[in-house]
Parts: structure tokens; sequence; C-alpha cells
């Protein structure tokens, strides 16, 4: 009988040949790509930024192309089924079209929440209204360029970055709004006049003291 | 993926770079110009600590090439103290480029040193050196034209023109469909009804308005 099958040790180490190269592949892909970004960042005026301009640009690439673990075979595997100009582009597309869904997200949070007068809900409303204009997808993805002050009884994880944890957290603020438009507006806002006298002026979440009065 | 800065910082091997060096003896040769492959590993080390002690990830042409290409043809270098000077040339310009923003180019900073090299500091590196980027700048500026001048020169002042073209001026030349189309639209949109709960100008007028100034809250909820 002959046998020309592969010994399970030879196997492991072709599969950890390709997993190397494929790797190296990766990575020289990825060095490109930064490389490129940081031609574009500088207008092509200049052969050098700062570590800091580069720690940046690397986490916005890194943002863009969902690279959690590099060493992630599922993530190579990704990285490396195409050209990775092409594997950033989609990734831009669909930052982009991330940025429609919170855009309109943001819009049901303004007509829903109930007309209850809080300073740092209304300018944190009127700064995430400014999201699309100011959010960078090329050079700083992972960034949020907006003033979010106003404190949701649940906040969202810093874990979250760019255009993820803005529509995050305008997902949790409708909650509450949806909450809160179900009763009577000056119910609610002598519940919170009680709770806080000073409720339009001070950073206070306006769902939990109803909350607490009403319950679930 | 902080490994990827050493590859990008080095970006070729040393080797390679100490070679990209001395290949510029082709050109600067010329002037009578040229470093020995222990002057242009001298050089390398010194670009290396650089770039680590002004915390710079360079990717594209060495400074230390962009310094040789700008100044081998300066009448105050000279073959004795050629390497030296580089090595001082180098160091001013990647403290000016520290200092510099991403929107000030590297040709900006080397041909302003250039010119005040050969100007005001009339060879001298010293008096280089106590050149600020400010001065740098303007001598960039002052040569070649300020960028609003160069701009000005490709584009052509607009205002100078007595008529101002608008899309209105020839609507003929607009197909009537597109502009009873586009008119009809915003006709229906200001007639749309208004899907929220609450009055839209209740909420925003009365939350975006500045109008604290004697204002009382209480009033709105009487």
């Amino acid at each position: 009988m002959t046998t020309n099958s592969i010994t399970p040790v030879q196997s492991n180490e072709l599969n950890q040949q390709d997993q190397e190269e494929m790797h190296a592949r990766v990575q020289d892909g990825l060095m490109r790509l930064f490389v490129k970004q940081c031609r574009l960042y500088t207008c092509g005026g200049s052969s050098s930024i700062t570590q800091l301009e580069a720690e940046e640009l690397l986490e916005s690439i890194r943002f863009v192309l969902r690279i959690d673990n590099l060493d992630d075979p599922a993530t190579l595997a990704r990285l490396a089924s195409d050209d990775m100009d092409v594997l950033f582009r989609q990734g831009l597309d669909d930052l982009n079209r991330r940025v429609e869904e919170t855009m309109e997200l943001w819009h049901q949070v303004c007509i829903t929440m109930p007309p209850i007068k809080n300073i740092a809900l209304r300018d944190t409303l009127a700064s995430i209204g400014q999201f699309r204009k100011v959010y960078d997808t090329y050079f700083a993805a992972f960034a949020v360029p907006v003033s979010i002050d106003y404190p949701l009884h649940d906040p969202v994880p810093e874990t979250f970055k760019g255009v993820d944890y803005v529509h995050e957290w305008l997902k949790r603020c409708l909650e509450e709004a949806q909450y809160l438009a179900q009763f009577d507006t000056k119910e609610c806002i002598a519940i919170l006049k009680r709770s806080c006298p000073d409720y339009k002026g001070l950073l206070i979440n306006l769902y939990e003291p109803v909350h607490r009065h009403f319950g679930d | 993926m902080s490994s990827i800065f050493d590859i990008i910082s080095l970006g070729m091997s040393p080797d390679a770079r100490e070679n990209q060096i001395v290949a510029c003896n082709s050109f600067s040769s010329e002037y009578g110009l040229t470093l020995t492959k222990e002057q242009a590993h001298d050089l390398e080390i010194s670009h290396r600590q650089l770039l680590s002690e002004y915390n710079r990830v360079e990717f594209g042409t060495p400074g230390t090439i962009q310094v040789i290409e700008g100044f081998a043809s300066s009448p105050y270098l000279l073959q004795e103290q050629y390497a030296d000077t580089l090595e001082e040339l180098q160091e001013q310009f990647y403290q000016l480029r520290s200092q510099a923003g991403v929107d000030i180019f590297d040709e900006e900073i080397i041909d302003g040193m250039r010119l005040l090299f050969d100007g005001d500091a009339g060879g001298a590196t010293e008096l280089l050196a106590a050149c600020t980027l400010e001065m740098v700048l303007e001598a960039y500026d002052t040569q070649t034209g300020s960028l609003e001048e160069r701009q000005r020169e490709v584009i052509p002042d607009m205002t100078q023109t007595t008529e101002v073209p608008t899309f209105l001026d020839d609507v003929s030349q607009v197909n009537p469909k597109v502009i009873e189309e586009g008119l009809k639209a915003l006709d229906e949109a200001a007639q749309a009804p208004v899907t929220s709960p609450w009055d839209p100008s209740e909420w925003v007028d009365d939350i975006m308005a500045p109008g604290f100034d004697g204002e009382r809250w209480e009033d709105d909820y009487k």
C-alpha cells in the first residue's frame, strides 16, 4: 500500500507557513496603504510626520478596516482576500453608510424627545447634528469630533469609537426619549423640578428621575 | 500593528539608505562635492538619531537626500567641510520640520534654508541655525512669491470681471422640464405633513434661540 498522505506534523507546518506568508502579505499591504494615507495627509508635500500623527492615521486605518486583532485567522483571511486599497474603499463606503444611519437616528431622537429644556441635551444634540460635516473618515475615523456632554442613564462604553460610538449613544438616547414621551410633559417637568430644581442648567439625566417615579 | 512604524521609519535597510546617499554623488560631483561610504554611513546614523529625537516617522524621500539635493549647488559648500555641513543642515531641517505644521511642505523649508544660507548667512551654518521657522518661510515666500500670489497666477481674478455669471442668466440652456420638476419637489416638501408628535417650532426655536436675557423659563409652562 502506498501512502501519499502528508503526516499531521507536515500538514501543520504547511499551514503555519501559509499563515506566515499571509501575515507578511497583509503587513505589506497595510504598510503600502499607510504610506499612501500619509502622502494624502501631507498632500504630498512632506516626507515625514510626527509619531502621534502616524499613530492616529494607523488607528484610523485600523478602524476603517475593522481590525481588532491582526493575529486573528479570520481577520487575516479577510484582509488577504483582496487588494488593500479595495478593502479600504469598501470600509469607507461602509462607514459612510453608517454615518447616514446615524443621522437618521439623530433625526428620530430630535423628533421623539419631549420639549423638556435641558441645556446639555440641547447642545449635545445640536453638536451631533453636525457630525456628518465634521467626521473625518479618511484620517480620523476613530475620533468622535462632536461634543457629547449629556449623561445617559446607561453610558456608552469607551470601547466604542468613531461613528459606532455616536450611533450607540443615539440609540440609547432614543430609548430614553421614547420612555419620556409616554408621559405628560408638564408632569415630567414637575418630577424633575422636585428632583433637581436646576434640571435645565445642570448635567443631569432627565430619564432617571421620571423612571424612578413611574417605574417600568 | 505598532511594529509597522519600525518598518516605515527605517523604510529601506540602513545599507540601502547609505547607498542612496552615496548615489547622490552622481549630481553633486558636478559641483566638486562627493561623499565617501563612511561619511554616508555617519550621515545615516545621524539621520536615524534625528528621527528618533524629533519623534518623526518618515515615509518618503529621506530628509538627508532632500538636503543634499537642495544644497549641492550652493557656492558656499566646499568639499573639505561637505559631510560636516550636511550633518548640520540635516539637523536644522529636522528641527524646523518638527516645528512646522503638516501644511508646510518640505520644499518650503529646504528652499527657504538655502536662500538664507546663500544670502544673509553667507554660508555659515551657525548663522543659519539661529534662523527661526518664520524667517525661513518668509525667505521662501519673498523669493518665490506668497501662496496667494502664486495662486493668483493660476486662478483668474474673478472680481475683475464686470459680469458674474449665474445659472439664472441662461435658463434657456436648462431643460424647462427639469426646472418644473425641481420647483414641484420643493413645493411638495414644504407641504409635507409634520410627523413629529411635538410641534417642532416649539422645540427647535425655544431651545436653539439664544434669548436667555430676561427670559423666564417658568413662563412657558404656566
